[in-house]
């Protein structure tokens, strides 16, 4: 073989080689592969980013659990924007059951978020068991009812941060 | 950057040419032997290239930090400890209340460990009489807190326990936890098993 063909195989064989490597990171975009973040469950361990998804799933379902027959629909707009998916049909379900007595019993209801534990969390999506402690007052006698209630929540991170997309009764 | 690369690369190029025509080994196109060096010099620079880009996207997703996976599995330990011992926890049949404390006894330790120790033939006697068998299971659970180095850990559990009486219909119990553990010979024991009650 000659110098000539030598150097000729060999620039033929190592931009062959640069093309195969540059197609297969074509072929398997970043997207394809998640990053670190999107696959490991960082619950508990990543301090800082469960501390954020608890305080934002509190918050919000604080704002959206509470029945006011004087305010009927205080909770509707909370609810657009912090519900997504199943979550705003399911939430809907549990408003209902307050909406069908409240008026006439006058009722005054609130839920207030005990406890939270992250059950897995990625950088884009959250599962959660949520605590309640719910405050019923049926302002028409007086009466007073507290119960626990135990809840399972998805969340999604979107561009405007964490939003709810399922709620389960537990 | 690449201005350099190639200027490095013909310098290299003419003094193997130089070698070449020293030795004069070769009778070919001294011109066109030059032109292909600089181009496959080009090429394995660019292959190079390619090669460390392929090597870095597939060594990044697996980049998490040891110590974040270590812990990660740690705590999946931790969940399902803690729910194998609430369980245990929740668990007796009357026909054999020694071999259900023993169970407590091998699922504790700390103060919650000392109280099952703690338990005299009275109480056995009482729960035996009482004739009834308890099963728990966890419906969900969750770490709220882990120090991996103390071998510490919080979780929250919410369990439903079946009660059979002797006579009678089965009662559920639904009950919330929060369970401290705490990690002994690489083994995560209750240390506390406290109901949590509403708050006023």
């Amino acid at each position: 073989m000659s110098t000539l063909q030598g150097l000729r195989t060999a620039t033929a064989v190592l931009v062959g080689a640069a093309v195969a490597a540059i197609a297969t990171v074509l072929v398997a975009p970043p997207s394809s592969v998640p990053s670190p973040s999107d696959r490991l469950n960082v619950a508990v361990v990543d301090a800082d980013a469960t501390a954020e998804v608890v305080t934002a799933v509190e918050d919000g379902l604080g704002r959206i659990l509470v029945y006011d027959y004087r305010h009927p629909h205080r909770a509707e707009k909370p609810a657009a924007s912090f519900l997504t998916g199943a979550a705003s049909e399911q939430y809907q379900q549990i408003y209902d059951v307050l909406a069908a007595v409240g008026p006439r019993q006058k009722l005054i209801h609130r839920s207030t978020v005990s406890r939270v534990g992250v059950q897995r969390l990625t950088g884009s999506s959250a599962e959660l068991l949520v605590f309640l402690d719910q405050e019923t007052v049926r302002t028409t006698d007086g009466s007073v009812n507290r119960a626990p209630a135990q809840i399972r929540v998805e969340a999604v991170r979107t561009d405007d941060g964490w939003r709810v997309s399922s709620i389960e009764l537990l | 950057m690449t201005v350099e690369v190639e200027a490095r690369a013909d310098a290299l190029a003419d003094r193997k040419v130089v070698t070449v025509r020293r030795r004069g080994s070769e009778t070919a196109d001294g011109a066109a032997i030059r032109r292909w060096r600089h181009r496959a010099y080009a090429a394995a620079v660019l292959a190079l290239a390619a090669g460390a880009v392929l090597l870095w996207q597939g060594a990044r997703p697996d980049a998490v930090p040891t110590d974040t996976a270590h812990a990660a599995e740690t705590r999946d330990q931790v969940l399902i400890a803690a729910s194998a011992a609430v369980e245990t926890l929740n668990t007796l049949d009357h026909r054999d209340v020694p071999g259900g404390i023993d169970a407590w006894e091998s699922v504790t330790t700390g103060g919650l460990g000392d109280q099952i120790e703690g338990i005299g033939e009275k109480e056995v006697v009482a729960l035996a009489k009482a004739g009834a068998v308890s099963t728990a299971r966890v419906v969900e659970a969750a770490v709220v807190e882990l120090d991996v180095s103390a071998g510490s850990a919080e979780v929250l559990a919410f369990t439903e326990v079946t009660v059979t009486p002797r006579s009678g219909a089965d009662a559920i119990d639904r009950h919330r936890y929060v369970v401290e553990l705490q990690r002994v010979d690489e083994r995560w024991l209750v240390t506390a098993l406290t109901p949590m009650e509403l708050e006023r």
